[in-house]
C-alpha cells in the first residue's frame, strides 16, 4: 500500500499525465434542459470534476453502456480511444460495490464469461472517492458498505478540503503515482475517523436477513399494495448502476445485420411476455417484486452479497418518488408480522 | 390564485368526511414519503390518514391515470385543474365511470414548480368536480398569470428547431418514464413494443429516439392537456413536451379545440365537420 | 469500431429440409439443419432436452428445443409454430437459407438416471418436440436396450395437428413400446384415442409398472392437468420431469428475463422434476 498526497494544483498535472495514456471518466456536470445532471463521462479537463456530491448517474453508463455492438461503442466520445485502458475517477463505494456486483456475474460465475464485459473491464482502473456527506436517498452503510472507503477499488481518493490523499492498494498501479508527494497514514486515519463520526445516521435500516426467503416473500401479498403508485417505467433500473439485465437487437438486412447488446428493464410489461402472449409477470407488482427479490433473494442466492448498493439513484429518479426503502420496510413488517406462524404454512 | 396551504387542508378535511362516510373506498391524493419529504402519490383508506394529504409546489403527478387501475371502484382523487381535464377525457372515451368518482378539484392553482406547462396554463379552475378547493380565478387574473408567456420555440427557424430537438432527444434513455407518466397514453399495447409490424428500432440512437417521440407528439393531437407530467418525469430533463403542446396549440388555433374540458366532448381526431379548417399545422 | 469476441454471437447453418407438419389449425415446421462449416458438424454435441438459440439475421433471435436426437449425426432439427417475429421469419425462409444458431444451452433431459426404467411420455402439440429428441434417442437401435418398456401418449389438439407422422412406423414397430394418439374433439375417421390426455392416463397408461419415470411436455395447462394427476396417482414427483418454456435473450443465466426465483429456466433448466418445480415460486 502506497498513501500520497497533493494538492489540486498537483492533481491536475497528474491528470493531465494520465489521460495521455488513459481514457479518463469522471462526474461532471451536463447541460439537461432547464437542469444540470452529475453523470460520468470521458473528459479532457480536470477541472470540469465535481467530487463533492454524488453523481446522478452510476459508471454503469462507462461500463455496462447502455447499447454496445457486443464490444465497446461509447457514441462517439471524442475523449475516447479503444486501444486505450480507462480510468474512472471519483467513484463511490455504492458504485465500486455495484461493479463488483456485474463482475460476479459476468467475470467470476465460471459457468459463463462474458467476454465483452470482460475485456472492458480488464481495461478499467477504477479510482475510488471518499464519501463525505450523506445525500438524502442514500443507504449503504444499512445494507453493510462503508461509504468511507470500499475494498474492492485498488485506488482510493479521499479529499481534504483542497488537498487530495491517493492511497494505492494495489501494487500493480504504484508506477502511476510513484512522483507523487508521501503522505501521512496516521493523519489519513484521523480524517476517515472524523468522517465516519460526523456522517450522518440514515433514516433508514434493514433488520431482517438476506436473502430474503424466496418462496414465502414471492407469496406475501404486499407487492400490489407497494406498486400502488408505480409508473411501470424503467428510469428506477436503468438508472440503477448494479441492474444488468440485457437484450440484443439487430440492425441492418440479413447477413450484414449487427446483433447489439443494449440494456433491458425487468419493469417494462413487455420484458417476459412470451411470443404465445402470455407474460409470468403480467403486473407492476409482479415485476417489482422481481426486482426486489433479485437484488435482496436471488443475487444473494446464486452469487455473494446484495444486489442493491444502496445508492438511492431509483429513489431519487423515480418519477413518483417510489421508494425502496419503504418497500423493504414492508417487507420486513411482513416477515416479522408472518413469521410467527411460519410453521402453519407448507 | 389560492395558497397552498389551504388547499392542503381543504383536501384532507373532504377526505376525511368522504372516507368516514364510506362514500369512497380511496382517495388518491398526494402525500409526503416515509423516507423522504419528497411529494409521492398516496392512496388513503381510512379517515385517519387522511392528515396525510398534503398539496404544494412538488405535487407535479398527474393522479387522473391511477383511476384506470380502479375501476368498478369507489374513489375520490385529488385533481389540480389540468388533472380534471385528463378526467373529462377518460369520461368522453367511456374509460371510468362517473358516479365511481369524486373529484376534489382544486381552483386558483398556483402551479407546480419547475413545470413549464404552468407558465403558459390558462386553465387554473377545475374543469369538472365535486368537491371544489381553493380560490376560483377569474379569467382577468389568469390573463395575468401568462401575460408575457412567448413559445420560445415558435420563434425558431426549421434548422434551428432541428438543432433543438436532435440535442434533446439525444439524451433520451427511452426509459418511456414520459409515456408511462401520461395519462394519455393507456393504450393496451404501444407502439414502441410492438414487433410485428416494428415501428421502432431498439437503440437509443438518435433516430430511433426522434421517431418515438415524434410518434408519440403526433398521438397527442386532440388528447394532451398540457399538463407537463411527462417534462417532470422525465429524468434526463429533455423537453418531452413540445411536440404534444404543439398539437394543443394547432387543435386550438386550427379547429378551436381544447381538450377535456367538457365529459361530452368528443375527441378532436372522431369528429369531422364539415366548415373545419383544412390549413395544414406543418405548413 | 471494434467487435470483440464473442460467443454471443451466432454460428452460420444451413435449413436443408423444412417440412411442413401441420396442415390447417397451426402452423408448424420442422427445420433440418446443419453448419456451414465441416468441423463445427463434426465437433457439435448436444443432449435431448436442450435448446439453441436461433437466429434471423437482421430479425431476431429466439430459443428453440432440438426435436432431432443426438444419435442423428448428420443434421439437427427444430420443431417452429409460427406465433411471433423471429418464428414468422423462420418460416419464410427456404431450403438453403443460412440462419444464426448457437448453443446448446440447458440442462436437457437426464439420460444416465433414466436407464434401467420404464418410461411413460405425455406430450400435447408443439411440445412434443423435445420429448422426441428423447424418444428417438431412446429408440435408437443404440440405446434401446438400456430402457425398460416404453409407452407414448402424443395429444393434439385434431388429427390435422398431428406432428412427426414419419416417426409413427417406426416408433410403433419398436419392440416393447407402445404408442397412444389422442385428439381433443371426436372427429370423423379418427379411430384412436379422445380426450385430453389427463384424463387417459388410467386407461391408456400402464402407469404402475415400478421404476417408472415419466417426461411430459405441452401447453402450460396440460402440463398442470397432467402432472396433477400423476401425483394423485401416486406417482413420485421426482419421477415426473417436464421442460418449461420461457422468454430469453442469452441462454447462459445473465440476461434476466427467464428466472423463477433464483433459478434459471436457460441454464437451471429447461427440465426439471415435479419436486423440483414444488421447491421454485409458482412464477411461469
Amino acid at each position: 500500500m502506497m498513501i500520497k498526497k497533493i494538492s489540486k494544483e498537483r492533481f491536475k498535472k497528474l491528470f493531465d499525465e494520465l489521460k495521455e495514456e488513459y481514457n479518463i471518466a469522471a462526474p461532471i456536470l451536463k447541460d439537461k434542459g432547464k437542469e444540470k445532471i452529475l453523470e460520468y463521462d470521458f473528459i479532457n479537463d480536470f477541472d470540469q470534476i465535481v467530487w463533492d456530491r454524488q453523481p446522478d448517474s452510476s459508471p454503469k453508463n462507462i461500463i455496462f453502456p447502455q447499447n454496445s455492438m457486443l464490444g465497446n461503442d461509447y457514441k462517439g466520445s471524442k475523449y475516447y480511444d479503444d486501444n486505450l485502458s480507462t480510468i474512472i475517477m471519483g467513484v463511490r463505494s455504492c458504485d465500486i460495490e455495484a461493479v463488483k456486483v456485474f463482475d460476479q456475474v459476468f467475470i467470476e460465475d465460471d459457468s459463463y464469461i462474458d467476454d465483452s464485459y470482460k475485456n472492458r473491464r480488464d481495461k478499467t482502473i477504477i479510482m475510488g472517492i471518499s464519501c463525505a456527506e450523506r445525500e438524502d436517498s442514500c443507504f449503504c452503510d444499512s445494507l453493510g458498505l462503508d461509504p468511507i472507503e470500499s475494498d474492492y477499488a485498488p485506488v482510493y481518493i479521499f479529499k481534504d478540503e483542497d488537498e487530495f490523499f491517493i492511497k494505492i492498494k494495489d501494487e500493480k498501479y504504484e508506477d502511476l503515482f510513484e512522483d507523487l508527494p508521501k503522505g501521512d497514514q496516521a493523519q489519513l486515519k484521523a480524517l476517515k475517523k472524523q468522517r465516519k463520526e460526523e456522517f450522518k445516521e440514515s433514516s433508514f435500516t434493514l433488520d431482517i436477513p438476506t436473502p430474503l426467503p424466496e418462496k414465502e416473500m414471492f407469496e406475501a401479498d404486499i407487492w400490489e399494495e407497494m406498486t400502488e403508485k408505480c409508473l411501470g417505467c424503467g428510469v428506477c433500473t436503468y438508472y440503477c448502476p448494479t441492474c444488468y439485465c440485457f437484450n440484443f437487437f439487430w440492425e441492418g438486412e440479413d447477413g450484414e445485420s449487427t446483433k447489439y447488446k443494449s440494456w433491458d428493464s425487468c419493469m417494462f410489461s413487455s420484458y417476459s411476455v412470451h411470443a404465445s402472449g402470455h407474460n409470468p409477470r403480467d403486473s407492476k407488482g409482479k415485476r417489482y417484486r422481481n426486482r426486489i427479490m433479485h437484488k435482496f433473494s436471488y443475487h444473494p442466492l446464486n452469487y455473494e452479497g446484495l444486489a442493491c448498493v444502496g445508492c438511492g439513484r431509483c429513489i431519487d429518479r423515480c418519477p413518483v418518488n417510489l421508494d425502496i426503502r419503504e418497500a423493504l420496510k414492508m417487507t420486513e413488517e411482513y416477515l416479522l408480522e408472518e413469521g410467527g406462524d411460519e410453521s402453519g404454512k407448507d | 390564485m389560492s395558497n397552498y396551504d389551504s388547499i392542503s387542508q381543504e383536501i384532507s378535511e373532504i377526505a376525511k368526511k368522504l372516507l368516514k362516510e364510506s362514500k369512497v373506498d380511496k382517495v388518491i391524493g398526494f402525500g409526503l414519503g416515509r423516507f423522504t419529504k419528497e411529494i409521492t402519490p398516496i392512496f388513503i383508506k381510512k379517515a385517519e390518514d387522511a392528515d396525510r394529504l398534503i398539496f404544494n409546489k412538488n405535487c407535479e403527478m398527474s393522479l387522473t391515470k391511477y383511476l384506470l387501475n380502479y375501476k368498478g371502484e369507489k374513489v375520490a382523487i385529488v385533481a389540480k385543474p389540468c388533472d380534471s381535464r385528463a378526467i373529462n377525457a377518460y369520461l368522453s372515451e367511456d374509460l371510468i365511470k362517473r358516479e365511481d368518482l369524486v373529484i376534489i378539484g382544486i381552483n386558483g392553482c398556483p402551479g407546480i414548480e419547475g413545470n413549464t406547462a404552468c407558465e403558459e396554463c390558462n386553465i387554473r379552475n377545475a374543469v369538472i368536480c365535486d368537491y371544489s378547493v381553493g380560490q376560483e380565478m377569474s379569467e382577468e387574473e389568469i390573463q395575468a398569470e401568462i401575460e408575457g408567456f412567448e413559445d420560445e420555440i415558435d420563434k425558431m427557424n426549421q434548422a434551428e428547431r432541428l438543432a433543438y430537438f436532435q440535442n434533446e432527444f439525444e439524451r433520451c434513455t427511452r426509459c418511456y418514464a414520459c409515456r408511462e407518466a401520461c395519462y394519455v397514453c393507456n393504450c393496451e399495447q404501444c407502439f414502441t413494443d410492438s414487433n410485428k409490424p416494428k415501428w421502432l428500432g431498439e437503440s437509443v440512437k438518435l433516430n430511433d429516439n426522434f421517431t418515438y417521440h415524434l410518434m408519440r407528439g403526433i398521438h397527442m393531437a386532440g388528447r394532451c392537456v398540457n399538463c407537463g407530467a411527462c417534462e417532470m418525469a422525465c429524468p434526463e430533463g429533455i423537453d418531452v413536451r413540445a411536440f404534444a403542446a404543439k398539437m394543443c396549440s394547432a387543435a386550438e388555433e386550427i379547429f378551436d379545440y381544447k381538450s377535456g374540458m367538457d365529459p361530452e366532448q368528443k375527441t378532436l381526431l372522431s369528429e369531422y365537420k364539415v366548415d373545419d379548417s383544412e390549413k395544414g399545422f406543418m405548413e | 469500431m471494434k467487435v470483440e469476441k464473442t460467443d454471443m454471437l451466432p454460428q452460420k447453418a444451413e435449413i436443408i429440409e423444412i417440412k411442413q407438419e401441420t396442415k390447417t389449425n397451426l402452423n408448424i415446421k420442422t427445420f433440418r439443419l446443419r453448419f456451414k462449416d465441416r468441423s463445427q458438424r463434426d465437433n457439435f454435441q448436444f443432449k435431448p432436452g436442450q435448446f439453441m438459440m436461433v437466429t434471423v439475421f437482421g430479425v431476431g433471435e429466439a430459443p428453440f428445443g432440438f426435436a432431432s436426437s443426438p444419435t442423428e449425426k448428420e443434421y439437427f432439427e427444430f420443431s417452429v409454430k409460427e406465433v411471433g417475429l423471429v418464428t414468422e421469419a423462420l418460416h419464410n425462409l427456404k431450403e438453403g437459407d443460412i440462419i444464426g444458431v448457437r448453443g446448446p444451452y440447458g440442462n436437457g433431459f437426464p439420460l444416465e438416471s433414466t436407464e434401467g426404467k420404464n418410461i411413460i411420455f405425455i406430450g400435447g402439440g408443439i411440445g412434443i418436440a423435445p420429448l422426441r429428441s428423447l424418444i428417438n434417442y431412446v429408440l435408437d437401435e443404440e440405446n434401446r436396450h438400456k430402457y425398460k418398456k416404453i409407452q407414448l401418449l402424443n395429444a393434439f389438439r385434431s388429427p390435422e395437428d398431428t406432428l412427426y407422422c414419419d416417426d409413427y412406423e417406426w416408433w410403433e414397430n419398436t419392440e416393447n413400446t407402445e404408442v397412444k394418439y389422442t385428439i381433443d374433439e371426436p372427429c370423423e375417421g379418427w379411430s384412436k384415442c379422445v380426450g385430453f390426455p389427463h384424463t387417459l392416463i388410467v386407461e391408456e397408461l400402464n402407469y404402475e409398472l415400478p421404476d417408472t419415470r415419466v417426461f411430459t411436455c405441452g401447453p402450460p395447462i396440460m402440463i398442470k392437468f397432467v402432472t396433477e394427476k400423476l401425483r394423485e396417482l401416486g406417482i413420485d414427483p421426482a419421477e415426473i420431469i417436464t421442460t418449461l418454456e420461457m422468454r430469453m435473450s442469452c441462454g447462459v443465466g445473465k440476461c434476466g428475463r427467464c428466472n423463477i426465483g433464483h433459478y434459471y429456466v436457460c441454464k437451471d433448466g429447461p427440465v426439471f422434476t415435479l419436486e423440483q418445480l414444488g421447491e421454485m415460486p409458482d412464477e411461469y
